[in-house]
């Protein structure tokens, strides 16, 4: 019995997405995913969805809006129309989920509040995001991704130690928010049931990057120790391979399976003996062990390391996961029709189901 | 006060170090049971991991005391037949497990799916597995970082193509977005079988996480575009960067999105030259070295500019934002003043329905003996010899506190 299903939710829960973002438009495609039914009312004017890059390949249309909205029923409706009020007020009373995005402030002025969200559906779960929150020093400043990844504490710790910190690529702490703000919802769904009622939240992207760099607070907190970039380096090395990188990584106790991966006699000298040492003498270590990853390429390195449990993993251009076996054993990507460009590929969901029916009750027994 | 939104699910929880135990934190907070299962033996690898005392004993770890805060301890040893016996007795009483071992270990523990269900009709169980429960790379193992690289994350993060990074380990971000959506789908998951009054068993990839977070980049290239790489802080398509402000190892964080930001930051760093990207950061990199990094942000915010401090974790707790959020959490510690810790994964409006800690994370089977004779109705006598024989164990005193 393998777990294969996706949607998790009944095909009857309707989701409607207002104003737009990228953690909220997440958030929607994730449920979308989970079976329900996603409305996205989108403005008949300057989406700022629609402009988010990257474009696909040779137009102008934005890749990440064609992404985000897959599976979705779009409305155009403004909110300080009355016909485009009108829609929005009849989707939200037929409600189960309400996303928002954008602060207090921003739907004060539209005239459409959370309480009033509330009033026009009143068993919805409602959740509202923001970048950088309602209040405080930052609710009104301009930033996206970079900003959020910077005030949250997370850049702070990617990269070398006397360079430029760094983001991480692609727009993770937005959509990790879409993760957050699913977490808001199936709570609220889980009350839905229990209680009947509807129920409100609120998250910003910041709170959400220090949820991911929770250690660093943590860490000081107790101990008054101040982490900085690339203070925990060892064991983990990135070193080059045949045919690009390949994430060397192993556990102390682990360095006698090193030994037999690599088969050096330069690493049974005394210099590499224990960890202290291999991270003292790292700068010879990396020469001893690039000679054997430049012999390989990088998806067998994987296999030959996996194999003696070593816990490694090559680092995975986007093309090449299309090839990827365990991808494509578990058919993770989901093949659609992009309008105008074609048969591609999107992500699917990262979760699979399998249900097992409840025992009969055997003959004679009561159920 | 309203009642906490998961009272009345009870998750037997064999999850260790963050990517489980994190998901079963947030369960926690909005007050779900959790009953954390270890044994002597074999306790949670990160009890003594991130900068551990040595004051507290196998409460040691800053990060385990974090995201076991809420928990409840259980000890007992799963493959001593009896200590079997009584985890099972366990799980009939659970509305879910949860486990994030290396592939096969639950079924060969006499656990797996089919087994569980012939204990508990109903039950829902989580595998938050690195690769997911099936495929021929199931069984192969991870600490999260690696997931950075297989996951697609690293080709596109690092300062060029010749230096890819990983999120780092301190971070380690395949971990922390485990433990965002694993709640959501383990709370969808309960629903469901409650629904259906039947079972589940959900599994959720870490690695597919990572890869589902970059769908933009999957559809460019699944329609022959470039794959994306590593070009340190820039975006997309927009010029961005960090630059070095005064004191030690401090930034800001400025994005350009077009052209009228171009020349309004040239305008205000004095730059000659708008057009070269090169010669613009080398200007606003002369211009910030002599600034603090929140006064050069707010310079900048204030003509529209897209600028902000690189912020070091435990500077949020001074901050004002997370201040008047209430966002850290005071929890209190054994022998020690009590401490912050993160708060919750979103705020609900009404208070009443949000997190509350009401206990600090627990020793190794701090509650099984209150468990023992409680909730499964062992005598006091069979409780002390289940533990004489190995098969269940907690701290000396507490059969006696119990009773």
């Amino acid at each position: 019995m393998a777990p294969t299903m996706k949607a998790l939710l009944e095909p009857s829960i309707r989701v409607v997405e207002l104003g737009e973002s990228l953690a909220g438009s997440y958030c929607g495609r994730l449920l979308q995913q989970l079976g329900a039914g996603v409305t996205a009312v989108e403005p008949t004017r300057r989406s700022r969805l629609r402009s988010m890059p990257p474009r696909l390949p040779g137009s102008d249309v934005s890749a990440t809006y064609t992404a985000l909205t897959e599976g979705k029923r779009i409305v155009r409706a403004d909110f300080d129309q009355p016909a485009g009020r009108a829609s929005i007020e009849e989707l939200l009373a037929g409600a189960d989920v309400v996303i928002m995005s954008g602060t207090l402030r921003e739907w004060e002025e539209r005239a459409l509040s959370p309480a009033d969200v509330r009033r026009l559906a009143p068993t919805a779960v409602v959740g509202r995001v923001t970048t950088f929150g309602d209040v405080g020093p930052y609710a009104q400043w301009a930033g996206g991704e970079l900003q959020a990844q910077a005030l949250g504490g997370l850049m702070n710790m990617i990269g070398e130690p006397d360079a430029e910190p760094i983001r991480i690529g692609g727009y993770p702490a937005q959509y990790s928010t879409g993760l957050a703000l699913l977490a808001g919802i199936s709570l609220g769904l889980f009350r839905k049931d229990n209680a009947g009622r509807g129920s409100s939240f609120s998250t910003s992207v910041i709170e959400t990057v220090a949820h991911m760099e929770w250690k660093t607070a943590q860490t000081y907190a107790q101990e008054g120790k101040i982490a900085v970039r690339g203070w925990r380096q060892d064991p983990p090395l990135i070193l080059p391979c045949r045919d690009g990188f390949f994430a060397f990584f192993y556990l102390p106790h682990d360095w006698d399976v090193v030994r037999k991966v690599v088969q050096d006699p330069r690493l049974d000298d005394e210099r590499f003996s224990t960890q202290p040492l291999r991270q003292e003498n790292r700068d010879e270590l990396v020469a001893v062990l690039t000679e054997f990853t430049l012999r390989h390429n990088k998806v067998d390195l994987y296999h030959l390391t996996q194999a003696h449990r070593m816990t490694t993993g090559y680092v995975a251009s986007i093309s090449d996961l299309f090839a990827d076996r365990q991808y494509l054993s578990r058919g993770f990507f989901d093949d659609v029709e992009t309008p105008g460009f074609g048969p591609a590929k999107l992500p699917g969901a990262p979760w699979r189901w399998v249900a097992a029916p409840a025992p009969q009750p055997q003959e004679g027994q009561v159920a | 006060m309203n009642t906490p939104i998961l009272d009345g699910v009870r998750v037997f929880d064999l999850s260790i170090v963050t990517a489980g135990a994190g998901c079963t934190q947030v369960l926690a907070d909005f007050g779900a049971e959790i009953i954390k299962i270890e044994s002597a033996t074999k306790p949670d690898l990160f009890r003594g991991w991130y900068q551990p005392n040595t004051t507290e004993g196998d409460l040691d770890g800053s990060g385990f005391r974090t995201v076991n805060r809420n928990k409840k301890a259980f000890g007992v040893d799963l493959k001593n037949p009896e200590g079997l016996a009584v985890a099972k007795r366990l799980i009939a009483e659970c509305d879910v497990v949860v486990e994030n071992y290396r592939q096969g270990v639950l079924a060969r523990l006499g656990l797996g799916f089919d087994e569980l269900v012939k204990i508990k009709p109903d039950i829902v169980l989580v595998s938050v597995a690195s690769q997911g429960t099936t495929g021929p790379d199931s069984r192969y193992g991870s600490f999260g970082s690696p997931l950075d690289a297989l996951g697609g994350s690293m080709s596109v993060t690092g300062y060029d193509e010749a230096h890819p990074l990983w999120s780092s380990q301190q971070v380690n971000y395949p971990d922390q977005t485990a433990s965002i959506l694993g709640p959501a789908l383990i709370v969808l998951g309960i629903r469901a079988a409650r629904a259906a009054g039947e079972a589940r068993w959900i599994d959720i990839s870490q690695r597919e996480i990572v890869t589902a977070l970059l769908p933009e980049a999957v559809l460019n290239s699944s329609l022959g575009g470039a794959d994306p790489i590593p070009q340190c802080n820039r975006g997309y398509d927009s010029l961005e960067w960090a630059t070095a402000c005064a004191g030690e190892d401090n930034w800001l964080a400025v994005s350009l999105t077009d052209e009228a930001d171009r020349a309004e930051l040239a305008k205000a760093v004095g730059a000659q030259d708008t057009v070269d990207d090169d010669a613009l950061i080398e200007a606003v990199d002369r211009w910030s070295r002599t600034r603090p990094r929140a006064e050069a942000a707010g310079e900048l915010q204030r003509l529209g500019i897209a600028a902000a401090p690189v912020m070091r974790g435990f500077e949020l707790r001074d901050d004002g934002y997370f201040q008047d959020i209430g966002y850290f959490q005071t929890v209190e510690r054994e022998g020690h003043d009590p401490e912050l810790q993160r708060g919750w994964i979103v705020r609900f409006d009404d208070n009443a329905d949000a997190g509350a800690i009401s206990r600090r994370a627990p020793h190794i089977g701090e509650h099984t003996a209150e468990i023992m004779t409680d909730m499964l109705g062992y005598t006091v006598a069979e409780v002390q010899q289940l533990s004489d024989s190995g098969a269940i164990t907690y701290p000396a005193d507490s059969l006696q506190l119990a009773h």
